[in-house]
């Protein structure tokens, strides 16, 4: 009954009830003790009395005198407590009484025992003359003095306990002080800090008793609390950086499917300016944006990334074209996301993660369509490059057969005229015959020479490991028989070996080492070196002599079909193995120059790519 | 000309100059007898195969090697190589391919045809000599004195 009465109350009730308790037993018990020994002091006084009155009358009786029986009797009237008296004879007939007037029927009939009845006190005391009773002596007193004690002591005993609760008030309100101060402190502290949520606060101790205890392990956990707190803020604040600071969109639903955070990314890819407009349910962004897929389906809304992941599905890579009804822009997205689990495995929210991948896509398209484009004009060239090819081969063929019919009839029936009729004719017509057939056969090498001019544009490269060394020594065997009688130095320096066409690099060095030995003719000895400079990405191969030369100035010409830097009287040639070398050294990816000094000598260079499988040929 | 004598060199040649060049190499050779001209591929056919003008004479009767040039009109003369060479009743004859030029497309397509020499027009005395030794074939051309008619 106690509960909801505050601390202070209940403590003072407590004791004031305790002390009240104790006050009222102590004057109960008191005041008991009292109204026997008042019985007793009474009915001692009343019977000295009535043994008084009994000596004083047994002569009155003796002598059966009734007035001074009378008399003794009549002194009893200063105490007006006595209500009335007699004296019985010793036949039990009352002798006298007091007052004299009072009816018989005050009186017991006969003597009896004394004690208290009727709310008076009966005395009966016997009169003795020596061992005889001469009758007895009856007084009846009211109570009186009693009831006049009682209540003195009823007044002492209400002061008594009045003064005793007001002090015991008095005292239990400074004490209980030690009690419910501190807990009271401790409760509004409690309040304090439930109410400001602010946990740095500390409840004040007072005194090392249960209490001062209580404090201690209050403080504690506000500390422990408090600290909890600091790293949890700190924890939060760092992944709110890291939500944030994301390059993806990151959008929080609960899972009914009501947003509840997107951040900074998500905010601008859907271009919303602050939190509060993205709190929306998923349902109402169908009024905002358009999901469809890549192909242009578009989306109900049961089939959005969010909606899938609250069923449970996973969603990932999943790429959407999204459509902003009021704003009209159109973008692309890369959906990805998941159902957060808590530590019972309870889901407790979805998380989507949105990449904005427009730009990507743009890119890719745009370059899905530059390589269709690329593709088609790869296709019309190619075949324009066929078609090209086929005609001049067809050209060629026809040039290699038709062109050369006149040229065998002039070349043929010139001999044939040499023969069956030369010995008729002067030696200046013989001269002339001879100088026809040496043109028409001159006309014959150019045909040839051009024809291998372009059929080594045409053929395809058989690519295979080739050791340079060996080729060039088969041609210095095959080019030098055709030199005789002539003193040639030959100097080949180490040759590692390339990576092209056997047969097309064979001509190229066949043309060089011809070109070295043939311009070197007027000089005794001739001197040829041939060696490389090795590199990383390529060798450079050359082939070097003292002979004629060149100017500088005329180098540009050098490797020009037909370009011929020496009159054909001094050097014979048809100006198009050089050609044919810068050809051959370009498809195989590599570069061809030349140095040379007139009349000391000249060096022809040609690089070749050294890495495997080939940059890439060079057509044409 | 007799459907009856034996041919020993066909000449399958559509330019009247080489022509007149080879046959006067063969001339100078002393092989002008027996000699049959076809001016294009077709002609050379029906003449191989005894077939149109040339129905009525037997195939036993020659030609016992053929000079083809490959530039014919009509029916090239690959093709007619490859006639000849695909039919068992004429694969042995002997067949010098006249060639213009090196020109490698026509030497391989001879070769896998089955060609047994080459001779670079003009055709001279040497060169035809020089061919007719690739083949082995003294027992036509040296061995076997030339009848001269008429």
């Amino acid at each position: 009954m106690l509960q909801n009465v505050p601390i202070r109350r209940k403590v003072m009730t407590v004791n004031f009830l305790i002390s009240a308790a104790v006050l009222l037993l102590a004057c109960a018990g008191f005041a008991g003790y009292e109204v026997v020994a008042l019985h007793k002091s009474m009915m001692l006084s009343y019977t000295t009395r009535a043994q008084i009155i009994a000596a004083n009358s047994s002569a009155a009786l003796a002598f059966q005198d009734e007035s001074d029986a009378t008399r003794i009797l009549g002194a009893l009237k200063t105490d007006p407590r006595i209500m009335a008296a007699c004296i019985y004879d010793n036949t039990g007939k009352i002798f006298t009484r007091f007052p004299t007037n009072a009816p018989a029927q005050n009186f017991p009939a006969a003597p009896g025992k004394s004690g208290y009845r009727d709310g008076s006190l009966q005395i009966f005391c016997p009169v003795v003359q020596g061992s005889r009773t001469l009758g007895t002596v009856y007084l009846q007193s009211d109570l009186s003095a009693l009831t006049d004690l009682y209540h003195v002591y009823a007044w002492l005993c209400a002061a008594i306990v009045v003064s005793a609760a007001l002090l015991g008030y008095l005292l239990s309100r400074g004490l209980q002080k030690q009690i419910s101060v501190p807990v009271l402190a401790l409760a509004e502290t409690v309040k304090t800090v439930s109410r400001r949520q602010d946990f740095s606060i500390r409840a004040k101790k007072i005194g090392n008793d249960e209490i001062g205890s209580l404090t201690d392990a209050f403080n504690q956990m506000l500390a422990r609390i408090e600290e909890q707190n600091k790293s949890l803020r700190e924890s939060e604040s760092k992944l709110r950086t890291i939500i944030e600071n994301l390059t993806e969109g990151l959008a929080v639903s609960d899972l009914n499917g009501q947003l509840t955070h997107f951040n900074r990314v998500a905010l601008e890819q859907h271009g919303f300016s602050s939190l509060e407009e993205c709190r929306l349910h998923l349902n109402e962004f169908t009024n905002l944006i358009e999901l469809s897929t890549m192909s242009g389906t578009v989306l109900p809304v049961e089939q959005w990334p969010l909606a899938r992941i609250l069923r449970g599905e996973p969603v990932s890579d999943l790429e959407l074209r999204v459509r902003h009804f009021k704003r009209g822009w159109r973008k692309v997205f890369n959906y990805g996301g998941t159902l957060i689990h808590d530590a019972d495995g309870k889901p407790t929210m979805a998380v989507v993660i949105i990449s904005d991948i427009t730009e990507r896509v743009r890119v890719a398209e745009e370059i899905r369509k530059l390589n269709a484009e690329l593709e088609q004009r790869v296709i019309e060239r190619t075949a324009q490059l066929e078609a090209a090819n086929k005609e001049l081969e067809a050209f060629s063929y026809s040039v290699s057969h038709d062109l050369r019919a006149p040229l065998r009839a002039v070349d043929g029936f010139s001999q044939a005229v040499q023969e069956d009729y030369g010995t008729q004719l002067p030696d200046e017509g013989r001269r002339y015959l001879q100088t026809i057939r040496d043109g028409a056969q001159r006309m014959g090498t150019l045909i040839d020479d051009l024809l291998m001019f372009s059929r080594l544009s045409r053929a395809p490269l058989s690519r295979r490991l080739v050791s340079v060394e060996k080729l060039v020594g088969e041609v210095i065997e095959e080019v030098k028989p055709r030199q005789p009688g002539r003193e040639i130095k030959i100097h080949v320096s180490k040759l590692p070996p390339c990576r092209g066409d056997a047969a097309l690099l064979k001509q190229v060095w066949v043309n060089l080492v011809s070109n070295a030995f043939k311009y070197s003719r007027n000089r005794d000895p001739a001197v040829i070196e041939i060696g490389c400079s090795c590199g990383i990405s390529e060798n450079v191969y050359f082939v070097r002599d003292n002979g004629a030369g060149f100017d500088m100035k005329y180098a540009h010409k050098l490797f020009g079909v037909f370009q011929r830097l020496h009159r054909a009287e001094e050097y014979e040639g048809t100006g198009v193995g050089l050609a044919i070398v810068q050809r051959v050294v370009h498809r195989h990816g590599g570069r061809v120059w030349a140095e040379a000094v007139p009349d000391q000598g000249a060096a022809f260079f040609f690089s070749l790519p050294t890495g495997e499988g080939g940059n890439g040929e060079t057509k044409l | 000309m007799n459907e009856n004598h034996i041919v020993e060199i066909l000449i399958v040649e559509d330019t009247p100059q080489d022509l007149e060049l080879a046959l006067r190499a063969l001339k100078k050779a002393n092989l002008t007898n027996r000699i049959e001209v076809a001016r294009d591929g077709a002609e050379a056919m029906d003449f191989v195969f005894c077939e149109g003008a040339h129905a009525g004479r037997k195939m036993e009767n020659g030609p016992k090697v053929i000079l083809l040039d490959l530039k014919l009109p009509k029916v090239d003369g690959l093709e007619v190589l490859q006639r000849i060479k695909a039919d068992p009743r004429t694969k042995t004859i002997p067949v010098v391919v006249l060639t213009s030029s090196k020109e490698q497309r026509d030497i391989v397509d001879s070769y896998r045809l089955g060609v047994n020499s080459y001779i670079v027009k003009p055709v001279n005395f040497e060169r035809f000599a020089a061919a007719v030794q690739d083949l082995g074939m003294y027992w036509l051309l040296l061995n076997q004195p030339p009848k001269v008619e008429g």
